[in-house]
C-alpha cells in the first residue's frame, strides 16, 4: 500500500511516501510560483526515490498553505495537524512542537496520541520566522546555509529588535556601519528569533519534551538560542523540515 | 435617471425596498452614495456580499436588516441637508444608548446616530470600502501603525470626508475604553464640535461586587450630566420617561433577538449564519430610537420566525453534527469573511459569550423602582462582557456549559486595550474551570480589516476545526 503526503510550504514543498507503513522515499525543492507543478514534481521526485510512480499512489494528503491547490490530492488536513501527528510518529514522547517555517512560526501541544491540544501560529509577521534569517543573511551579504554556520556564531551578542523585521534590518545596517563584529551580530539575531518564538511559544504552556521542526530546526546554532530561551531541552529529528508530509502521509494511510 | 440606476434598484430590491420606496428613496440614496465616492461598480459588488456572506437569497428577514443598514447610511450622509439637529453617539456608547434614543422624543426632527458603527456596517461589511476613511484619519491625526482604533478611525474619516455630517453634540464614551473619549477631544479641538462626556471609574478591580455604590452613584450622575447636555442640545427636556420608553423598545427588540439566540443554541444543524444574526443585532446600535427601534423589532419578528421554520425543516448553514462553538465576543463588523471562515471549516458558531447570563430585565421589579440613569448605570455595570474579566470568563463558562459546546473561539483586537487585553486572563480563569478544553485564540481586529484577512486566518481556523473534531471524537 503506497499512500503520499505533500506539504507545500511557503519556501519549500515536501513529499513523503509511505509504503507498508515506513518511509520510502521523501524530497524537498524550493516551492516557487506554481503550486500545482511543485506539488506533482516534488512527489514524482520522492516516488522515484522508492522506485515508484504517480500511478502507485493510493491515496494522498495535502497540506501547508498550499494544500488546497493540489490536483492529485485525495484531502487536505492543516500543518499544525500533520505536524503534530509526524512527530508523535517520529518521537512518540513529543509533547510541544515548535515549528519555525519559511514564512510563518508556531507552536503545538499534542497528547501521546498525537493529537493536537493547543496551538500558537505566527502567520502575521516575518519576525521569528526563516524569512528573517534570509532578509538579515542578505544585509550581511553572507549565504543562508553560511549564515548558520556555529563558527560564525559571536560571544558577545548585540540585542537587535525581535518585533519587526524591518526595524532589525535597519539596526543590523546600523550596527555595520559602527562596524560592530559581524559574528556578535548574527549571535544577536539568533537571539531575537528565539526571544520571538518563545514567547509565543509560552502562551501555550509547554511540556517536555519539546521537539523543534521545520527548515530552520536544521540550523543547530538557532535550536541552542531557543534552548537557552525557554530553560528546556529541545530535540531535532534527522529530518525536520518533512514532519508535515509525513504527518500528512500517516493520515493518508488511515483511509486506505 | 442616471448611469447605472438598475444596478441600484436591484441592491435596494435585495434590501426588501418595494417599488415605491426605491422610486422615493432611488435620489437620495445616489446623492448619498455618490457623496460617500460609492460608484455603480460598487453598488453591484455591494449585492453580491449581500448575497455571499448575509444569506440576502433566503431570508426576508436578513433583507429588511440590510435595508434598515442602508437606510441608517443615507439618513446619516444627509443628515447635513435634513437636520438642524444633528447628535452623534460613539461606540462603544453602551450605556448613554437609551438616553441618546430618547433625544428622538424630545425633539422628533433631530438625527440621532453612531456615525462609526454605520460606517463600518456599510462601508465596510457591504461596500469593502472603509480604506479611505481610516487613510484619511491616519493622514491627519491617528497615524497608521500605532494602534489606533478603527472605530475612532473611521468616525475621524468620516467627518474628515464629508461623509459624516458636522454634529451639534458628540456623546462620547469615556465609560469603557479610553481611545474614544480621545478622539472625541480631537474633534472638539479640530471641528469646534461638542462634546458630553458619559464617564465612569474604571479603578475596579476584577472581584469587586457587581453593583458597588461607589462607581452607581458616579456613573448614574455621568449619565444623567449627559442627559443635561443632549437636552441642551435639542432644546427640549429628555425626561425620564422618554428613557424608560426607549428602554422598553431595546427591550422589544431583545425578545425576539432572544429567540434568534435560542434556535441558534439549541438546534442541529445551526439554521442561521452568525455573520447574517451579527449583521442584524448591530442594529440595536444603529436605530437605537424608538422609532428605529419599533423597525428593528420588526425585522427582528420576521427573522426569528424564518429561522424557526428552518429548524422545522430541519434546514442548516453547516452540516448535522458540526461542532458547537462559543465565540467570545465579536466577530469582525468590517470583514464577514472572518465569520464565514469558521463556518467554511465545518464548525457551528452557534453561541456568543453572554448566552445563558441572566439579563438585567429578570429583576424588573427590583429595578423599576429606580431612576432610569441609575438603571442604565446598573446595566451597564451588570453586564460582564464590558465590565471585567472575571464576570466575563463565570459567563463564558456558564454559556459553554448550558448549550454543551465543544470548543471556544476568543477573538482578542488589535488595537483594542479593553478586548486586547482581557483574553490571556479569561483564557486561564476558562481553563482552570473546564479544563484542557479546545479553545483558540485569534488575534483580529473587529474595526479596521486591513489588519487581517480571513485567508490568512483559515489556517488557524481550519486547525482549531480539526483540533475540536479530534477531542469530540476522543472523548465519544
Amino acid at each position: 500500500m503506497v499512500v503520499a503526503g505533500v506539504d507545500v510550504g511557503a519556501a519549500t514543498a515536501k513529499a513523503v511516501i509511505l509504503r507498508d507503513g515506513g518511509i520510502a522515499g521523501f524530497a524537498v525543492l524550493p516551492t516557487g510560483h506554481d503550486i500545482q507543478k511543485i506539488a506533482r514534481k516534488v512527489t514524482r521526485l520522492a516516488l522515484a526515490k522508492a522506485e515508484l510512480t504517480m500511478a502507485d499512489l493510493h491515496y494522498t494528503v495535502g497540506t501547508g498553505y498550499g494544500r488546497r491547490a493540489i490536483p492529485f490530492a485525495d484531502e487536505a488536513i492543516t500543518e499544525i495537524t500533520c505536524h503534530a501527528r509526524g512527530a508523535n510518529w517520529v518521537i512518540p514522547e513529543t509533547r510541544t512542537i515548535i515549528d519555525i517555517g519559511g514564512q510563518d512560526s508556531k507552536a503545538i501541544r499534542l497528547d501521546a496520541r498525537g493529537n493536537v491540544l493547543n496551538f500558537v501560529m505566527n502567520d502575521k509577521c516575518a519576525a521569528g520566522t526563516g524569512r528573517f534569517f534570509e532578509v538579515m543573511a542578505k544585509v550581511l551579504q553572507l549565504p543562508l546555509d553560511k549564515f548558520a554556520s556555529p563558527e560564525l556564531l559571536g560571544q558577545h551578542p548585540w540585542k537587535i529588535s525581535s518585533v519587526c523585521t524591518v526595524f532589525a534590518e535597519s539596526e543590523v545596517v546600523s550596527l555595520r556601519a559602527e562596524k560592530k563584529s559581524r559574528e556578535d551580530i548574527i549571535a544577536g539575531l539568533y537571539q531575537a528569533v528565539a526571544s520571538r518564538v518563545g514567547a509565543m511559544a509560552r502562551t501555550i504552556d509547554y511540556e517536555d519534551l519539546v521537539v523543534f521542526t521545520g527548515g530552520v530546526a536544521k540550523n543547530k546554532a538557532m535550536a541552542r538560542a531557543l534552548e537557552e530561551e525557554i530553560g528546556h531541552k529541545i530535540v531535532c529529528p534527522d529530518e525536520p523540515q518533512i514532519m508535515g508530509a509525513l504527518g500528512a502521509a500517516l493520515f493518508a494511510l488511515k483511509k486506505v | 435617471m442616471f448611469e447605472g440606476v438598475e444596478a441600484y434598484r436591484e441592491l435596494l430590491t435585495t434590501c426588501d425596498f418595494s417599488p415605491e420606496e426605491i422610486d422615493n428613496e432611488l435620489p437620495r440614496l445616489k446623492k448619498a452614495f455618490d457623496k460617500a465616492g460609492l460608484t455603480v461598480e460598487d453598488v453591484k459588488r455591494c449585492r453580491e456580499r449581500m448575497i455571499t456572506y448575509f444569506e440576502a437569497d433566503t431570508l426576508r428577514g436578513a433583507r429588511m436588516a440590510l435595508g434598515l443598514h442602508i437606510r441608517a447610511f443615507v439618513d446619516m450622509v444627509m443628515a447635513g441637508e435634513e437636520h438642524d439637529v444633528r447628535i452623534y453617539g460613539h461606540l462603544p456608547l453602551m450605556a448613554g444608548h437609551c438616553v441618546l434614543g430618547a433625544a428622538e422624543l424630545a425633539r422628533p426632527d433631530a438625527y440621532i446616530g453612531l456615525p462609526d458603527l454605520i460606517c463600518h456596517m456599510v462601508l465596510g461589511a457591504f461596500f469593502n470600502k472603509l480604506d479611505p476613511l481610516l487613510e484619511a484619519s491616519e493622514a491627519w491625526c491617528l497615524p497608521a501603525g500605532l494602534a489606533h482604533c478603527g472605530c475612532s478611525q473611521a468616525k475621524i474619516g468620516g467627518r474628515l470626508t464629508d461623509v459624516v455630517p458636522p454634529a451639534t453634540l458628540h456623546v462620547s464614551a469615556g465609560n469603557y475604553c479610553d481611545e474614544a473619549p480621545k478622539v472625541d477631544e480631537v474633534l472638539a479641538y479640530h471641528f469646534k464640535e461638542p462634546v458630553v462626556w458619559c464617564n465612569r471609574c474604571q479603578d475596579e478591580s476584577f472581584d469587586d461586587p457587581p453593583m458597588d455604590d461607589r462607581h452607581l452613584k458616579y456613573f448614574s450622575a455621568n449619565i444623567r450630566r449627559t442627559k443635561d447636555a443632549i437636552s441642551e442640545a435639542v432644546g427640549a427636556e429628555v425626561t425620564n420617561q422618554m428613557i424608560m420608553q426607549t428602554m422598553m423598545a431595546t427591550e422589544e427588540v431583545g425578545k425576539e433577538f432572544k429567540r434568534i439566540q435560542d434556535y441558534r443554541a439549541e438546534s442541529d444543524p445551526s439554521p442561521i449564519s452568525v455573520v447574517t444574526t451579527d449583521m442584524a443585532a448591530a442594529l440595536v446600535g444603529i436605530d437605537m430610537t424608538p422609532r428605529g427601534l419599533s423597525k428593528v423589532a420588526e425585522m427582528m419578528k420576521v427573522l426569528a420566525d424564518e429561522v424557526q421554520d428552518r429548524v422545522e425543516r430541519g434546514v442548516g448553514v453547516v452540516p448535522k453534527g458540526a461542532p458547537r462553538v462559543m465565540y467570545a465576543y465579536v466577530l469582525p463588523f468590517a470583514s464577514p469573511a472572518v465569520g464565514k471562515a469558521f463556518e467554511e471549516a465545518g464548525l457551528n458558531v452557534c453561541v456568543r459569550e453572554g448566552y445563558g447570563s441572566m439579563p438585567i430585565w429578570s429583576r424588573r421589579e427590583e429595578i423599576a423602582k429606580l431612576d432610569p440613569c441609575d438603571i442604565v448605570a446598573g446595566i451597564f455595570l451588570h453586564n460582564p462582557t464590558l465590565v471585567k474579566p472575571r464576570w466575563r470568563a463565570d459567563v463564558v463558562v456558564l454559556g459553554y456549559n448550558k448549550a454543551k459546546l465543544d470548543g471556544i473561539v476568543m477573538l482578542p483586537h488589535y488595537s483594542c486595550r479593553v478586548f486586547g487585553t482581557d483574553f490571556p486572563m479569561m483564557r486561564d480563569m476558562v481553563r482552570k474551570e473546564l479544563g484542557d478544553i479546545p479553545i483558540t485564540v485569534l488575534e483580529t481586529d473587529v474595526f479596521d480589516p486591513r489588519y487581517y484577512t480571513a485567508e490568512q486566518a483559515r489556517t488557524r481556523i481550519e486547525s482549531f476545526s480539526e483540533m475540536v473534531r479530534a477531542a469530540k471524537a476522543s472523548a465519544a
